[in-house]
């Protein structure tokens, strides 16, 4: 399985200097360094969020009440929002350099976060993934940065589950992946809706909390939980789905959108690459050239690699329980993280795999995401 | 993680290229051969012998309450040998024990707000003998279902439980309802066209329960360090506390029975022989088979023999181990090397066998 990957990795790569000519837009490699935020657990389970440079070198360790997840950028500013794990109901505020203690703010009353949220362009405003779980509601619950994260406003995400999102281009269009699970947090992580669930893609207006247009899988993958979402710099998105179904159905798990696109692409990559996400993809990024999209399966231990332009499977990582993603500084670039602790660069357009680590700094097993920022 | 730093860059590049991989060299880990040996050799033997245990202790408690009060003399050894019988198969968490609430209503335990207690005194004193019929009993508070309340009810009754036969009737209720969920058990395991070993067995080609053979396996890869889990953070690390000072032994598990260290010995026997009891198809075997997993095994092996010599040397009631001199450093270091072995079962064990057991991003979100 992993040497037919590789080989087709191979002819991939090949096809991709060929088709694309290397041709992507201007300079994008930001001003200033880059940095990579993600959740972390330390040998004596401690839980934590950890900031690494580009070549995986330590930058600052900071403690988390419990289990985390996903992190936003604060633009403009060095700043970082860590969220609890759902059902966890804290939200960590640090400065991903300095290593001060953090500031925390906490989920309203009866809502939990998500884990994931997004930051308006002009830093202001903190849109965060939550469950009004007594209501079975999902919702966005809207924040004010500048008055320390007074919670100041909700909108409705339009189905239940909202689980990660990405602000769009215009800067008020909210895409949301509404994974459709119901929960509670009187029950856990238990799944309380699995025979209906409801999963969608989700245009939301931020300003007016209005649905743009939304857009739903067909009937037979309607327990394809549509759960992390990436987008380009001109707003074209992949989604990555689990799927909740019987156990012994392939299904697709990776999606394309854009626009007001009726339909969610589903390519299919064949059998034995659906087979390999094993049902469950994890995380979604794109790399800095918007060129590929890269789709975790920590189920499978494989990092998948699609074109975004061309919506077709390129290539896979092997990477055993890795998860994480996110881009690096160069095109079809990604930094990937595992829960064993490891942590490597790989670049789907040249193949090249470059193991990273900080000898120095304690090991910690890797959450699901990673976050990428240049300050 | 600390072994891979240690190598050379190019050796470790290629060790993280193939990780989650089978690697040149190495045998594909076969988890059909795995699952096969553990669901005939490990899983239908442990539920026959609980579901035998269970029957012989619903008897036993019958003629015990003959004389309106059974006593430890009377059902104690037809006891010890269901709750043996049940820690040896304890920490296997998944498919049948899962149905019906068998496991809660087996053993309620760890009971923080004293649930049993107040249940069983509630029973106690109402007296309807409707609630001891069978299908009322069964779908009732699991509280008063299982070993606890029996345990209770032989170990530390109070006097006037035995006024009435209402006590007895609890006694063969607890009897009759551990004996049917043993029973079922082993039904739902060995029996018939949705026998879960066939489920298991049949992974290979994928079905509703699992993707495939490996998904099976992650099952008893998990229970491996469940059994683990068990010991270090609910048997030991409850009744230690963080300090000396802070031990209770009534947070123990069994210890009105006295026999909270002898549920420990069992679990840790019980993971023992599920990592290297198949031979060469097992957890121990297919770890020697990767690369620098001999080294990994014989350090597992190690800790396992350990952890069992250590118990062994211990009383088998936990109260009594922390009334001896050093009682308490003993039990805790015992509670520490339990950690350790956890360590290396969520990680580099994880690693080797492409099970991932312990933290990970895999029961992500």
């Amino acid at each position: 399985m992993m040497e037919i990957s590789r080989r087709r990795f191979l002819v991939a790569s090949a096809a991709l200097g060929a088709a694309w000519g290397l041709a992507w837009p201007g300079d994008l490699r930001a001003a200033g360094q880059r940095y990579f935020v993600s959740a972390c657990s330390d040998d004596a389970h401690n839980t934590l969020v950890r900031v690494i440079a580009e070549d995986g070198r330590v930058v600052a360790t900071l403690p988390l009440p419990d289990r985390g997840h996903g992190a936003a950028r604060r633009p403009g500013l060095r700043e970082v929002v860590a969220f609890a794990r759902r059902p966890g109901r804290f939200a960590l505020v640090f400065d991903p350099l300095s290593g001060e203690p953090a500031r925390r703010f906490d989920a309203a009353e009866g809502r939990h976060f998500y884990g994931h949220g997004v930051f308006s362009p002009d830093g202001r405003w903190l849109f965060a993934c939550e469950n009004d779980y007594d209501n079975a509601r999902g919702c966005i619950g809207v924040y004010d940065a500048s008055a320390g994260y007074r919670r100041e406003a909700e909108l409705e995400a339009h189905a239940i589950g909202p689980h990660e999102m990405v602000l769009l281009s215009d800067g008020r269009t909210l895409a949301v992946a509404n994974g459709g699970i119901q929960t509670h947090p009187d029950q856990g992580r238990k799944k309380l809706n699995l025979e209906t669930m409801q999963p969608s893609l989700a245009y939301i207006d931020a300003e007016s909390g209005s649905l743009l247009h939304d857009h739903r899988l067909p009937a037979v993958l309607h327990q394809a939980s549509i759960r992390h979402i990436a987008a380009t710099a001109d707003d074209r998105i992949g989604v990555v789905m689990q799927y909740e179904g019987p156990r012994n159905d392939l299904v697709p798990l990776v999606g394309f959108h854009h626009g007001e696109e009726a339909e969610i692409a589903l390519p299919n990559p064949g059998d034995a690459v659906l087979h390999s996400l094993r049902q469950y993809c994890g995380s979604a990024a794109v790399d800095v050239s918007g060129q590929v999209l890269a789709a975790s399966a920590p189920r499978g231990g494989v990092i998948s690699f699609w074109s975004m332009a061309e919506r077709r499977y390129l290539s896979s990582l092997a990477l055993g329980d890795g998860c994480g993603i996110a881009p690096s500084g160069e095109p079809g670039g990604f930094l990937a993280s595992s829960g064993y602790g490891k942590l490597m660069h790989h670049n789907a357009l040249s193949g090249e795999t470059t193991p990273l680590g900080d000898p120095a700094a304690a090991p910690v097993a890797w959450d699901n995401h990673m976050l990428a920022l240049t300050l | 993680m600390k072994m891979q730093r240690k190598l050379m860059p190019a050796a470790a590049l290629a060790l993280a290229a193939m990780t989650g991989a089978p690697p040149a060299g190495a045998a594909e880990p076969d988890y059909q051969a795995l699952n096969t040996v553990l669901v005939e050799n490990y899983v239908l033997p442990r539920y026959e012998a609980f579901a035998e245990a269970t029957a012989a202790l619903d008897d036993a408690l019958v003629e015990a309450c003959a004389d309106g009060r059974p006593t430890p003399a009377e059902a104690g050894a037809a006891y010890h040998a269901a709750m043996d019988a049940w820690m040896a198969v304890q920490h296997l968490r998944f498919g049948p024990a899962l149905l019906f609430l068998r496991y809660d209503r087996l053993e309620f335990w760890p009971d923080t707000r004293g649930v049993v207690r107040r249940h069983l005194a509630q029973l106690l004193s109402e007296q309807k003998a409707e609630a001891l019929e069978p299908q009322t009993f069964a779908s009732g508070s699991v509280a008063v279902q299982g070993f606890p309340a029996l345990e209770r009810l032989l170990y530390d009754s109070e006097p006037e439980t035995w006024s009435s036969p209402f006590g007895c009737a609890v006694v063969r209720a607890i009897g009759a309802n551990i004996e049917s969920i043993g029973a079922g058990l082993l039904a739902d395991w060995r029996d018939g066209d949705q026998a879960f070993a066939q489920v298991v067995l049949s992974a290979g080609d994928g079905n509703t329960h699992y993707f495939d053979a490996k998904e099976a396996s992650l099952d008893f890869a998990k229970s491996l360090r469940g059994a683990l889990l068990l010991v270090q953070d609910y048997k030991l690390g409850r009744p230690l506390g963080k300090t000396a000072d802070a031990a209770l032994a009534t947070r123990a598990e069994s210890w009105r029975s006295a026999r909270s260290l002898r549920n420990v010995l069992i679990n840790l026997t019980a993971a023992q022989t599920l990592y290297q009891g198949g031979g060469d198809a097992s957890l121990s075997s297919m770890t020697r088979a990767q690369p620098r997993g001999a080294e990994l095994d014989e350090t597992v092996r190690a800790a396992l023999q350990r952890l069992i010599d250590a118990v062994e040397a211990q009383p088998e009631s936990l109260v009594k181990a922390l009334e001896a001199p050093e009682g308490w450093q003993k039990l805790d270091a015992i509670r520490v090397e339990a950690r350790q072995l956890l360590e290396l079962l969520g990680g580099p064990l994880s690693e080797v066998l492409g099970l991932p057991m312990g933290f990970n991003s895999y029961d992500g979100d």
